[in-house]
Protein backbone atom coordinates (compact mmCIF):
# COMPACT_ATOMS: atom_id res chain seq x y z
CA UNK A 1 0.00 0.00 0.00
CA UNK A 2 1.00 3.36 -0.85
CA UNK A 3 1.89 5.50 2.07
CA UNK A 4 1.57 8.86 0.03
CA UNK A 5 -0.45 9.13 -2.81
CA UNK A 6 0.79 11.01 -5.62
CA UNK A 7 -2.09 13.28 -7.34
CA UNK A 8 -3.00 12.08 -10.61
CA UNK A 9 -2.82 15.59 -11.95
CA UNK A 10 0.23 18.04 -11.61
CA UNK A 11 -1.09 21.36 -10.36
CA UNK A 12 0.54 23.17 -13.10
CA UNK A 13 -2.32 21.22 -15.25
CA UNK A 14 -5.07 21.98 -13.81
CA UNK A 15 -7.47 24.49 -15.40
CA UNK A 16 -8.04 27.45 -13.86
CA UNK A 17 -11.07 28.99 -12.70
CA UNK A 18 -10.97 32.44 -14.58
CA UNK A 19 -10.52 30.39 -17.94
CA UNK A 20 -12.94 27.13 -16.97
CA UNK A 21 -15.66 29.11 -15.87
CA UNK A 22 -15.15 31.61 -19.53
CA UNK A 23 -16.44 28.20 -21.32
CA UNK A 24 -17.03 30.15 -24.41
CA UNK A 25 -13.36 31.55 -24.47
CA UNK A 26 -12.35 27.67 -22.83
CA UNK A 27 -14.33 25.83 -26.14
CA UNK A 28 -12.27 28.49 -28.60
CA UNK A 29 -8.65 27.80 -27.19
CA UNK A 30 -9.34 24.23 -26.43
CA UNK A 31 -10.27 23.99 -30.15
CA UNK A 32 -7.17 26.00 -31.01
CA UNK A 33 -5.43 24.25 -29.31
CA UNK A 34 -6.29 21.11 -31.01
CA UNK A 35 -5.81 22.70 -33.92
CA UNK A 36 -2.02 23.31 -33.05
CA UNK A 37 -1.41 20.09 -31.61
CA UNK A 38 -2.57 18.63 -35.23
CA UNK A 39 -0.85 20.74 -36.96
CA UNK A 40 2.50 20.03 -35.20
CA UNK A 41 2.84 23.65 -33.76
CA UNK A 42 3.28 25.02 -37.43
CA UNK A 43 0.17 27.12 -36.94
CA UNK A 44 1.27 29.00 -33.81
CA UNK A 45 5.10 28.39 -33.42
CA UNK A 46 4.74 30.62 -30.16
CA UNK A 47 2.29 28.63 -28.22
CA UNK A 48 4.22 25.07 -29.19
CA UNK A 49 6.92 26.07 -27.68
CA UNK A 50 5.58 27.88 -24.17
CA UNK A 51 8.10 28.62 -21.82
CA UNK A 52 7.19 27.23 -18.26
CA UNK A 53 10.58 27.95 -16.26
CA UNK A 54 9.19 29.21 -12.66
CA UNK A 55 10.20 33.10 -12.56
CA UNK A 56 11.74 34.29 -9.52
CA UNK A 57 11.85 38.38 -8.43
CA UNK A 58 15.08 39.74 -7.38
CA UNK A 59 14.24 41.68 -3.82
CA UNK A 60 16.03 45.10 -3.39
CA UNK A 61 16.48 46.72 -7.11
CA UNK A 62 16.55 50.18 -7.23
CA UNK A 63 15.79 52.20 -9.96
CA UNK A 64 18.83 53.64 -11.63
CA UNK A 65 19.40 57.10 -13.32
CA UNK A 66 20.41 55.11 -16.67
CA UNK A 67 17.11 54.67 -18.19
CA UNK A 68 16.21 55.42 -21.78
CA UNK A 69 12.92 57.02 -22.14
CA UNK A 70 11.77 54.73 -24.62
CA UNK A 71 8.90 52.17 -24.45
CA UNK A 72 9.89 48.89 -23.20
CA UNK A 73 10.14 45.37 -25.67
CA UNK A 74 7.72 43.14 -23.85
CA UNK A 75 9.25 40.56 -22.06
CA UNK A 76 7.61 38.07 -24.06
CA UNK A 77 10.18 39.10 -26.94
CA UNK A 78 12.88 39.60 -24.98
CA UNK A 79 12.50 35.87 -23.38
CA UNK A 80 11.39 34.21 -26.80
CA UNK A 81 13.77 35.64 -29.76
CA UNK A 82 17.11 35.36 -28.48
CA UNK A 83 20.62 34.43 -30.37
CA UNK A 84 22.25 31.63 -28.19
CA UNK A 85 23.89 29.69 -30.07
CA UNK A 86 24.73 27.00 -27.62
CA UNK A 87 21.23 26.04 -27.48
CA UNK A 88 20.16 26.45 -31.07
CA UNK A 89 20.74 28.96 -34.20
CA UNK A 90 17.10 29.78 -34.35
CA UNK A 91 15.72 32.88 -32.50
CA UNK A 92 13.59 30.39 -30.89
CA UNK A 93 15.39 27.92 -30.03
CA UNK A 94 17.21 28.95 -26.71
CA UNK A 95 13.71 29.74 -25.22
CA UNK A 96 12.97 26.21 -26.59
CA UNK A 97 16.19 24.25 -24.83
CA UNK A 98 17.39 26.16 -22.28
CA UNK A 99 15.47 24.74 -19.95
CA UNK A 100 18.42 22.08 -19.61
CA UNK A 101 20.78 24.77 -18.15
CA UNK A 102 22.05 24.32 -14.61
CA UNK A 103 22.56 27.67 -13.22
CA UNK A 104 23.34 26.33 -9.59
CA UNK A 105 26.15 25.68 -8.12
CA UNK A 106 27.71 27.97 -9.98
CA UNK A 107 31.10 29.78 -9.83
CA UNK A 108 32.97 32.33 -11.91
CA UNK A 109 36.87 32.01 -11.52
CA UNK A 110 38.61 35.50 -12.55
CA UNK A 111 41.94 35.53 -12.68
CA UNK A 112 45.15 36.86 -14.90
CA UNK A 113 47.09 40.10 -14.46
CA UNK A 114 45.46 40.69 -10.81
CA UNK A 115 46.64 41.15 -7.19
CA UNK A 116 43.87 38.65 -5.47
CA UNK A 117 42.91 35.72 -8.21
CA UNK A 118 39.39 34.60 -6.97
CA UNK A 119 36.63 31.80 -7.19
CA UNK A 120 33.51 33.78 -6.88
CA UNK A 121 29.95 31.41 -6.34
CA UNK A 122 26.86 33.49 -7.98
CA UNK A 123 25.62 33.79 -4.26
CA UNK A 124 28.15 36.25 -3.40
CA UNK A 125 28.49 37.69 -6.92
CA UNK A 126 24.91 38.65 -6.15
CA UNK A 127 25.42 40.23 -2.94
CA UNK A 128 29.19 42.30 -4.14
CA UNK A 129 27.31 45.20 -4.73
CA UNK A 130 23.45 47.08 -4.44
CA UNK A 131 21.77 45.84 -7.42
CA UNK A 132 20.14 48.43 -10.01
CA UNK A 133 17.58 48.13 -12.57
CA UNK A 134 18.54 49.67 -16.17
CA UNK A 135 16.94 50.23 -18.93
CA UNK A 136 19.39 49.72 -21.86
CA UNK A 137 18.72 49.80 -25.47
CA UNK A 138 20.24 46.50 -27.22
CA UNK A 139 21.16 46.62 -30.50
CA UNK A 140 21.82 43.34 -32.70
CA UNK A 141 24.39 42.83 -35.33
CA UNK A 142 21.55 41.74 -37.61
CA UNK A 143 19.68 45.06 -37.40
CA UNK A 144 16.88 45.07 -34.93
CA UNK A 145 17.19 46.35 -31.35
CA UNK A 146 15.57 46.11 -28.27
CA UNK A 147 15.07 48.15 -24.77
CA UNK A 148 15.12 45.77 -21.75
CA UNK A 149 15.54 46.49 -18.20
CA UNK A 150 18.25 44.13 -17.04
CA UNK A 151 19.43 44.39 -13.14
CA UNK A 152 22.82 43.53 -12.28
CA UNK A 153 25.85 46.31 -11.25
CA UNK A 154 28.69 47.73 -12.91
CA UNK A 155 30.66 45.15 -14.17
CA UNK A 156 34.21 47.08 -12.51
CA UNK A 157 33.19 46.40 -8.86
CA UNK A 158 33.86 42.55 -9.56
CA UNK A 159 37.02 43.44 -11.00
CA UNK A 160 38.25 45.93 -8.11
CA UNK A 161 37.68 42.83 -5.90
CA UNK A 162 40.91 41.28 -7.76
CA UNK A 163 42.40 44.47 -7.69
CA UNK A 164 43.97 44.43 -11.66
CA UNK A 165 47.12 45.05 -12.20
CA UNK A 166 48.86 47.59 -14.41
CA UNK A 167 49.66 45.55 -17.29
CA UNK A 168 45.60 44.11 -17.14
CA UNK A 169 44.94 45.79 -20.72
CA UNK A 170 42.06 43.23 -21.79
CA UNK A 171 39.34 41.69 -20.31
CA UNK A 172 38.48 38.16 -21.43
CA UNK A 173 35.42 36.31 -20.57
CA UNK A 174 34.48 33.16 -21.41
CA UNK A 175 31.16 31.22 -21.21
CA UNK A 176 29.72 28.08 -20.43
CA UNK A 177 30.07 25.42 -23.26
CA UNK A 178 28.34 22.19 -21.89
CA UNK A 179 27.82 19.52 -24.29
CA UNK A 180 25.43 17.61 -22.03
CA UNK A 181 22.75 20.65 -21.35
CA UNK A 182 23.67 22.58 -24.61
CA UNK A 183 22.50 21.15 -28.18
CA UNK A 184 24.17 23.61 -30.20
CA UNK A 185 28.01 23.11 -28.80
CA UNK A 186 27.73 19.28 -30.08
CA UNK A 187 27.55 21.17 -33.15
CA UNK A 188 30.40 23.07 -34.53
CA UNK A 189 28.87 26.56 -35.55
CA UNK A 190 31.59 28.79 -33.75
CA UNK A 191 34.56 27.59 -31.72
CA UNK A 192 32.96 27.00 -27.98
CA UNK A 193 33.41 28.09 -25.31
CA UNK A 194 32.32 31.40 -26.43
CA UNK A 195 35.15 34.10 -26.01
CA UNK A 196 34.20 37.64 -25.66
CA UNK A 197 36.47 40.87 -25.09
CA UNK A 198 36.50 44.53 -23.80
CA UNK A 199 39.67 46.93 -23.57
CA UNK A 200 39.99 47.52 -19.62
CA UNK A 201 38.74 50.87 -19.91
CA UNK A 202 35.77 49.39 -21.44
CA UNK A 203 35.62 46.95 -19.19
CA UNK A 204 35.69 49.25 -16.34
CA UNK A 205 33.09 51.91 -17.89
CA UNK A 206 29.93 52.80 -15.08
CA UNK A 207 27.82 51.31 -18.28
CA UNK A 208 29.00 48.00 -18.23
CA UNK A 209 27.15 45.58 -16.55
CA UNK A 210 27.22 42.85 -14.69
CA UNK A 211 23.54 41.29 -15.51
CA UNK A 212 21.58 38.99 -12.99
CA UNK A 213 18.45 40.03 -14.02
CA UNK A 214 15.79 41.30 -15.93
CA UNK A 215 12.13 42.62 -15.60
CA UNK A 216 13.17 42.76 -12.00
CA UNK A 217 13.62 38.98 -12.21
CA UNK A 218 16.31 36.04 -12.16
CA UNK A 219 17.87 35.67 -15.57
CA UNK A 220 15.86 33.58 -17.86
CA UNK A 221 18.32 30.77 -18.90
CA UNK A 222 17.74 31.91 -22.65
CA UNK A 223 19.15 35.33 -21.64
CA UNK A 224 22.22 34.29 -20.41
CA UNK A 225 21.51 32.96 -16.57
CA UNK A 226 22.80 33.54 -13.99
CA UNK A 227 25.06 36.31 -14.54
CA UNK A 228 25.89 38.15 -18.09
CA UNK A 229 27.40 41.07 -19.60
CA UNK A 230 25.36 43.60 -21.16
CA UNK A 231 27.64 46.66 -23.18
CA UNK A 232 24.91 49.05 -24.18
CA UNK A 233 26.74 50.71 -26.93
CA UNK A 234 28.24 47.81 -28.74
CA UNK A 235 26.23 44.96 -30.66
CA UNK A 236 24.24 42.27 -28.46
CA UNK A 237 27.18 39.50 -29.29
CA UNK A 238 29.47 41.36 -27.13
CA UNK A 239 27.69 41.06 -24.18
CA UNK A 240 28.60 37.44 -23.42
CA UNK A 241 26.07 34.86 -21.64
CA UNK A 242 26.37 32.40 -18.74
CA UNK A 243 29.81 33.59 -17.91
CA UNK A 244 32.39 31.40 -16.27
CA UNK A 245 35.89 32.79 -16.56
CA UNK A 246 37.44 35.89 -16.80
CA UNK A 247 40.58 36.94 -17.09
CA UNK A 248 42.93 39.93 -17.16
CA UNK A 249 45.19 39.77 -20.29
CA UNK A 250 47.75 42.24 -21.67
CA UNK A 251 47.20 41.02 -25.08
CA UNK A 252 43.54 41.75 -27.29
CA UNK A 253 41.62 39.18 -26.75
CA UNK A 254 40.57 36.91 -30.14
CA UNK A 255 36.91 37.08 -29.88
CA UNK A 256 34.78 33.71 -31.01
CA UNK A 257 33.09 35.67 -33.80
CA UNK A 258 36.19 37.56 -34.84
CA UNK A 259 37.99 34.26 -35.03
CA UNK A 260 34.72 32.38 -37.18
CA UNK A 261 34.60 35.51 -39.40
CA UNK A 262 37.40 38.49 -39.20
CA UNK A 263 36.27 40.26 -41.92
CA UNK A 264 32.53 41.17 -40.48
CA UNK A 265 32.80 40.95 -36.86
CA UNK A 266 36.24 43.14 -35.43
CA UNK A 267 36.72 43.07 -32.04
CA UNK A 268 35.34 46.22 -31.09
CA UNK A 269 31.97 45.84 -32.56
CA UNK A 270 30.97 49.47 -31.06
CA UNK A 271 27.29 50.18 -32.85
CA UNK A 272 28.00 52.22 -35.73
CA UNK A 273 25.62 53.49 -39.16
CA UNK A 274 28.27 54.54 -40.73
CA UNK A 275 30.02 51.51 -41.38
CA UNK A 276 28.20 48.71 -42.72
CA UNK A 277 28.30 45.35 -42.08
CA UNK A 278 29.60 43.84 -45.08
CA UNK A 279 26.61 41.84 -46.12
CA UNK A 280 24.18 44.25 -44.87
CA UNK A 281 23.33 48.37 -44.31
CA UNK A 282 23.76 49.26 -39.94
CA UNK A 283 21.92 52.49 -40.51
CA UNK A 284 18.57 51.94 -39.83
CA UNK A 285 16.97 49.14 -37.41
CA UNK A 286 13.92 47.49 -36.73
CA UNK A 287 12.60 48.13 -33.37
CA UNK A 288 10.85 44.82 -32.12
CA UNK A 289 7.05 45.90 -31.73
CA UNK A 290 7.99 48.41 -34.81
CA UNK A 291 6.47 48.49 -38.04
CA UNK A 292 9.10 51.27 -39.79
CA UNK A 293 12.58 50.96 -39.42
CA UNK A 294 14.28 53.68 -37.27
CA UNK A 295 18.02 55.24 -37.84
CA UNK A 296 20.72 53.69 -35.81
CA UNK A 297 22.39 56.08 -33.40
CA UNK A 298 26.25 56.33 -33.26
CA UNK A 299 27.36 54.04 -30.39
CA UNK A 300 23.26 53.36 -29.78
CA UNK A 301 22.65 56.66 -28.47
CA UNK A 302 25.20 56.03 -25.75
CA UNK A 303 27.91 58.85 -27.61
CA UNK A 304 27.99 61.30 -24.79
CA UNK A 305 29.14 58.48 -22.40
CA UNK A 306 31.59 56.36 -24.66
CA UNK A 307 32.70 58.47 -27.77
CA UNK A 308 35.83 59.79 -25.63
CA UNK A 309 37.12 56.06 -25.13
CA UNK A 310 37.62 55.84 -28.95
CA UNK A 311 38.87 59.66 -29.54
CA UNK A 312 41.32 59.36 -32.39
CA UNK A 313 40.63 55.98 -33.26
CA UNK A 314 39.60 55.18 -37.00
CA UNK A 315 36.40 53.84 -36.35
CA UNK A 316 36.68 51.93 -39.63
CA UNK A 317 39.49 50.34 -38.82
CA UNK A 318 38.61 49.56 -35.81
CA UNK A 319 35.28 47.93 -36.37
CA UNK B 1 -14.25 26.72 -67.08
CA UNK B 2 -15.72 26.07 -70.04
CA UNK B 3 -13.36 25.75 -72.76
CA UNK B 4 -14.57 26.20 -76.05
CA UNK B 5 -14.91 23.64 -78.73
CA UNK B 6 -11.00 24.99 -80.14
CA UNK B 7 -9.39 25.27 -77.24
CA UNK B 8 -10.86 21.98 -76.32
CA UNK B 9 -9.39 20.27 -79.75
CA UNK B 10 -5.67 21.68 -79.03
CA UNK B 11 -5.50 20.75 -75.26
CA UNK B 12 -6.64 16.57 -75.34
CA UNK B 13 -8.78 15.88 -72.27
CA UNK B 14 -7.41 15.16 -68.88
CA UNK B 15 -7.36 12.45 -66.49
CA UNK B 16 -9.35 12.35 -63.25
CA UNK B 17 -6.17 11.35 -61.94
CA UNK B 18 -4.14 14.52 -63.02
CA UNK B 19 -7.37 16.59 -62.45
CA UNK B 20 -7.23 15.77 -58.21
CA UNK B 21 -3.80 16.16 -58.31
CA UNK B 22 -4.37 19.83 -59.62
CA UNK B 23 -6.61 20.04 -56.91
CA UNK B 24 -4.39 19.19 -54.45
CA UNK B 25 -1.18 21.15 -56.03
CA UNK B 26 -3.78 24.43 -55.64
CA UNK B 27 -4.84 23.45 -52.11
CA UNK B 28 -1.03 22.69 -51.05
CA UNK B 29 0.40 25.29 -52.56
CA UNK B 30 -2.34 28.07 -50.75
CA UNK B 31 -1.63 26.15 -47.50
CA UNK B 32 1.45 28.15 -46.60
CA UNK B 33 -0.34 31.69 -47.36
CA UNK B 34 -3.29 30.36 -45.49
CA UNK B 35 -0.89 29.91 -42.12
CA UNK B 36 0.66 32.71 -42.79
CA UNK B 37 -2.86 35.01 -42.23
CA UNK B 38 -3.87 32.47 -39.74
CA UNK B 39 -0.67 33.24 -37.70
CA UNK B 40 -1.10 37.04 -38.72
CA UNK B 41 -4.57 37.13 -37.05
CA UNK B 42 -4.08 35.88 -34.28
CA UNK B 43 -0.32 37.47 -32.88
CA UNK B 44 1.81 34.09 -34.19
CA UNK B 45 4.55 35.70 -35.88
CA UNK B 46 6.37 35.68 -33.35
CA UNK B 47 8.76 39.23 -32.29
CA UNK B 48 9.97 40.13 -35.47
CA UNK B 49 6.87 39.80 -37.88
CA UNK B 50 8.18 41.41 -40.73
CA UNK B 51 11.46 38.46 -40.84
CA UNK B 52 8.86 35.70 -40.19
CA UNK B 53 7.05 36.95 -43.16
CA UNK B 54 10.10 37.18 -45.48
CA UNK B 55 11.79 33.82 -44.70
CA UNK B 56 8.63 31.90 -44.67
CA UNK B 57 7.42 33.53 -48.19
CA UNK B 58 11.21 33.14 -49.13
CA UNK B 59 11.62 29.27 -47.90
CA UNK B 60 8.04 28.34 -49.82
CA UNK B 61 9.69 30.24 -53.02
CA UNK B 62 12.22 28.08 -53.02
CA UNK B 63 10.28 24.83 -51.86
CA UNK B 64 7.66 25.44 -55.31
CA UNK B 65 10.50 26.16 -57.24
CA UNK B 66 12.29 22.80 -56.69
CA UNK B 67 8.99 20.82 -56.96
CA UNK B 68 8.42 22.33 -60.51
CA UNK B 69 12.22 21.53 -61.55
CA UNK B 70 10.97 17.78 -59.89
CA UNK B 71 8.31 17.51 -62.23
CA UNK B 72 10.34 16.01 -65.03
CA UNK B 73 12.28 14.03 -63.18
CA UNK B 74 9.12 12.17 -61.07
CA UNK B 75 7.80 12.25 -64.55
CA UNK B 76 10.89 10.05 -65.37
CA UNK B 77 10.93 8.03 -62.49
CA UNK B 78 6.82 7.00 -62.60
CA UNK B 79 6.47 6.89 -66.35
CA UNK B 80 3.36 9.21 -66.42
CA UNK B 81 3.60 11.21 -68.95
CA UNK B 82 0.94 13.53 -68.25
CA UNK B 83 2.88 14.83 -64.95
CA UNK B 84 3.92 17.48 -67.24
CA UNK B 85 0.98 19.02 -67.45
CA UNK B 86 1.63 20.10 -63.43
CA UNK B 87 4.74 22.10 -64.45
CA UNK B 88 2.89 25.30 -64.80
CA UNK B 89 0.82 25.21 -62.19
CA UNK B 90 4.07 24.61 -60.01
CA UNK B 91 5.61 27.36 -61.74
CA UNK B 92 3.08 29.69 -61.49
CA UNK B 93 2.51 29.22 -57.52
CA UNK B 94 6.78 30.13 -57.70
CA UNK B 95 6.22 33.24 -58.94
CA UNK B 96 2.81 33.95 -56.56
CA UNK B 97 5.22 33.02 -53.64
CA UNK B 98 8.16 34.98 -55.04
CA UNK B 99 5.86 37.82 -55.10
CA UNK B 100 4.92 38.43 -51.68
CA UNK B 101 8.33 38.02 -51.13
CA UNK B 102 9.38 41.21 -53.09
CA UNK B 103 5.98 42.78 -51.91
CA UNK B 104 7.07 42.36 -48.70
CA UNK B 105 10.59 43.27 -49.13
CA UNK B 106 9.18 46.78 -50.63
CA UNK B 107 5.61 47.15 -48.40
CA UNK B 108 6.46 46.00 -45.06
CA UNK B 109 10.06 46.21 -44.46
CA UNK B 110 11.43 48.94 -46.52
CA UNK B 111 8.14 50.96 -46.71
CA UNK B 112 8.60 52.83 -49.98
CA UNK B 113 12.56 53.97 -49.41
CA UNK B 114 13.54 53.56 -53.03
CA UNK B 115 16.99 54.89 -52.80
CA UNK B 116 17.09 52.56 -49.74
CA UNK B 117 16.06 49.36 -51.67
CA UNK B 118 18.05 50.62 -55.02
CA UNK B 119 21.44 50.85 -52.90
CA UNK B 120 20.76 47.21 -51.30
CA UNK B 121 20.67 45.96 -54.47
CA UNK B 122 23.06 47.15 -55.56
CA UNK B 123 25.46 47.23 -52.83
CA UNK B 124 24.73 44.13 -51.08
CA UNK B 125 24.92 40.38 -52.86
CA UNK B 126 22.79 38.28 -51.18
CA UNK B 127 19.97 41.35 -52.05
CA UNK B 128 21.30 41.74 -55.78
CA UNK B 129 20.88 38.29 -56.45
CA UNK B 130 17.58 37.56 -54.25
CA UNK B 131 16.74 40.47 -57.51
CA UNK B 132 18.07 39.00 -60.15
CA UNK B 133 16.67 35.75 -59.30
CA UNK B 134 13.39 37.66 -59.52
CA UNK B 135 13.88 39.13 -62.84
CA UNK B 136 14.43 35.98 -64.26
CA UNK B 137 11.16 34.42 -62.99
CA UNK B 138 9.28 37.35 -64.30
CA UNK B 139 9.44 36.43 -68.22
CA UNK B 140 8.63 33.43 -67.59
CA UNK B 141 5.55 34.36 -65.53
CA UNK B 142 4.68 36.28 -68.72
CA UNK B 143 5.34 34.23 -71.18
CA UNK B 144 3.65 31.31 -69.49
CA UNK B 145 0.17 31.64 -71.45
CA UNK B 146 -0.25 28.99 -74.72
CA UNK B 147 -0.78 32.16 -76.70
CA UNK B 148 2.82 33.34 -75.64
CA UNK B 149 3.85 29.37 -76.37
CA UNK B 150 2.61 29.70 -79.87
CA UNK B 151 3.97 33.23 -80.53
CA UNK B 152 8.15 32.38 -79.39
CA UNK B 153 7.86 29.06 -81.19
CA UNK B 154 11.53 27.64 -80.56
CA UNK B 155 12.30 30.85 -78.82
CA UNK B 156 10.19 30.14 -75.81
CA UNK B 157 12.29 26.77 -74.49
CA UNK B 158 15.46 28.75 -74.73
CA UNK B 159 13.77 31.39 -72.92
CA UNK B 160 12.55 29.01 -70.43
CA UNK B 161 16.09 27.90 -69.84
CA UNK B 162 16.44 30.75 -67.55
CA UNK B 163 14.41 28.57 -64.55
CA UNK B 164 17.94 26.55 -64.25
CA UNK B 165 19.74 29.64 -62.58
CA UNK B 166 17.07 30.14 -60.50
CA UNK B 167 17.34 28.17 -58.03
CA UNK B 168 21.04 29.15 -57.82
CA UNK B 169 20.72 32.21 -57.17
CA UNK B 170 17.98 31.65 -54.34
CA UNK B 171 19.76 29.52 -52.72
CA UNK B 172 22.75 31.89 -52.86
CA UNK B 173 20.64 34.21 -51.52
CA UNK B 174 19.64 31.94 -48.42
CA UNK B 175 23.36 31.46 -48.14
CA UNK B 176 24.28 35.05 -47.96
CA UNK B 177 21.64 36.19 -45.98
CA UNK B 178 22.20 34.04 -42.83
CA UNK B 179 25.23 34.50 -40.17
CA UNK B 180 27.82 31.93 -40.12
CA UNK B 181 27.35 28.35 -38.82
CA UNK B 182 23.46 28.78 -39.68
CA UNK B 183 22.42 25.67 -41.85
CA UNK B 184 19.10 26.08 -42.72
CA UNK B 185 19.86 26.96 -46.78
CA UNK B 186 21.74 23.01 -46.46
CA UNK B 187 18.22 21.26 -47.62
CA UNK B 188 17.66 23.66 -50.40
CA UNK B 189 21.51 23.43 -51.67
CA UNK B 190 21.18 19.68 -51.91
CA UNK B 191 17.70 19.83 -53.61
CA UNK B 192 18.87 22.01 -56.26
CA UNK B 193 22.27 19.95 -56.87
CA UNK B 194 19.59 16.97 -56.99
CA UNK B 195 16.67 18.79 -59.30
CA UNK B 196 19.03 20.09 -61.41
CA UNK B 197 21.58 17.09 -61.90
CA UNK B 198 21.87 16.24 -65.92
CA UNK B 199 18.60 14.69 -67.15
CA UNK B 200 16.31 13.86 -70.18
CA UNK B 201 15.00 16.93 -72.16
CA UNK B 202 15.92 20.03 -73.52
CA UNK B 203 14.27 23.18 -73.09
CA UNK B 204 10.67 21.40 -72.28
CA UNK B 205 12.02 20.86 -68.81
CA UNK B 206 10.83 24.31 -67.56
CA UNK B 207 8.44 24.77 -65.41
CA UNK B 208 6.08 27.34 -67.15
CA UNK B 209 5.00 25.80 -69.77
CA UNK B 210 2.44 22.79 -70.62
CA UNK B 211 3.45 20.20 -73.01
CA UNK B 212 1.43 19.20 -75.70
CA UNK B 213 1.10 15.59 -75.60
CA UNK B 214 1.96 13.90 -78.88
CA UNK B 215 3.63 16.66 -80.48
CA UNK B 216 7.11 16.11 -81.41
CA UNK B 217 9.98 17.04 -79.12
CA UNK B 218 12.64 16.37 -76.75
CA UNK B 219 9.62 14.69 -74.32
CA UNK B 220 9.17 12.73 -77.05
CA UNK B 221 12.50 11.51 -78.08
CA UNK B 222 13.35 7.58 -77.42
CA UNK B 223 15.03 7.25 -73.55
CA UNK B 224 18.23 6.82 -75.79
CA UNK B 225 19.07 10.16 -77.07
CA UNK B 226 16.42 11.39 -73.68
CA UNK B 227 19.49 10.40 -71.86
CA UNK B 228 22.32 11.83 -73.82
CA UNK B 229 21.40 15.56 -74.00
CA UNK B 230 21.45 17.30 -71.01
CA UNK B 231 20.76 20.31 -68.97
CA UNK B 232 23.20 22.42 -67.04
CA UNK B 233 24.61 21.73 -64.14
CA UNK B 234 24.84 23.20 -60.99
CA UNK B 235 27.02 20.81 -58.74
CA UNK B 236 27.84 21.76 -55.44
CA UNK B 237 28.51 25.20 -53.33
CA UNK B 238 31.45 25.44 -51.56
CA UNK B 239 31.50 27.76 -48.36
CA UNK B 240 34.52 27.45 -47.33
CA UNK B 241 35.82 28.30 -50.40
CA UNK B 242 32.99 30.59 -51.49
CA UNK B 243 32.92 28.91 -54.68
CA UNK B 244 30.85 26.69 -56.47
CA UNK B 245 31.13 24.67 -59.17
CA UNK B 246 28.51 24.26 -62.34
CA UNK B 247 28.69 23.33 -65.72
CA UNK B 248 27.18 22.74 -68.85
CA UNK B 249 27.20 19.51 -71.06
CA UNK B 250 28.21 20.04 -74.90
CA UNK B 251 25.82 18.20 -76.15
CA UNK B 252 23.23 18.00 -79.07
CA UNK B 253 20.97 20.68 -77.65
CA UNK B 254 19.83 23.48 -79.56
CA UNK B 255 22.48 26.96 -79.24
CA UNK B 256 22.01 28.30 -76.03
CA UNK B 257 23.74 31.55 -74.46
CA UNK B 258 25.48 29.58 -71.95
CA UNK B 259 26.36 26.92 -74.36
CA UNK B 260 29.96 28.44 -74.34
CA UNK B 261 30.05 27.50 -71.09
CA UNK B 262 31.13 23.41 -70.79
CA UNK B 263 32.82 23.94 -67.86
CA UNK B 264 33.20 26.53 -65.31
CA UNK B 265 34.73 26.84 -61.40
CA UNK B 266 34.07 30.70 -60.57
CA UNK B 267 34.08 32.40 -57.58
CA UNK B 268 30.64 32.72 -56.15
CA UNK B 269 31.18 36.74 -56.45
CA UNK B 270 32.41 36.97 -60.02
CA UNK B 271 29.80 34.80 -60.81
CA UNK B 272 27.19 37.37 -59.52
CA UNK B 273 29.29 40.26 -61.17
CA UNK B 274 28.82 37.94 -64.14
CA UNK B 275 24.68 37.89 -63.84
CA UNK B 276 24.21 41.07 -62.46
CA UNK B 277 25.97 42.72 -65.65
CA UNK B 278 24.62 41.15 -68.13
Amino acid sequence: MHLIHRPDIVASEITPPDVYLDRRRFIGQAAAGAAVLAAGGLLDPRAARAATAPREKLIGVKKSAWTVPEALTPYQDVTTYNNYYEFGTDKADPSENAHTLKTRPWTVRIEGECAKPATFAIEDILKIAPLEERVYRMRCVEAWSMVIPWVGYPLSELLKKVEPTGSAKFVEFSTLADPQTMPGVRGRVLQWPYVEGLRIDEAMHPLTLLTLGVYGEVLPNQNGAPVRLVVPWKYGFKSAKSIVRIRLVDKMPVSAWNRAQPSEYGFFSNVNPEVDHPRWSQAKERRIGEFRKRDTLMFNGYADQVASLYSGMDLRKWF
Amino acid sequence: MVLSEGSARRVPAVSVALQRLRLAIWIVCLLPLARLIWLGLNNGLGANPIEFISRSTGTWTLVFLLATLCVTPARQLTGWTELTRVRRLLGLFTFFYVCLHFANWIVIDQFFDWPAMLQDIAKRPFITVGFAAFLLLLPLALTSTDAARRHLKRNWGRLHMLVYAVPVLGVLHYWWLVKKGVQTPLPYTWCCWGGERPRGGGAAKTGFGRRKVGRAGPEGLPPKRRAASSGPCVRSYSRTRDQFSCWMPATNQPALPLRGLTKCQTSSSSLVTTLASS
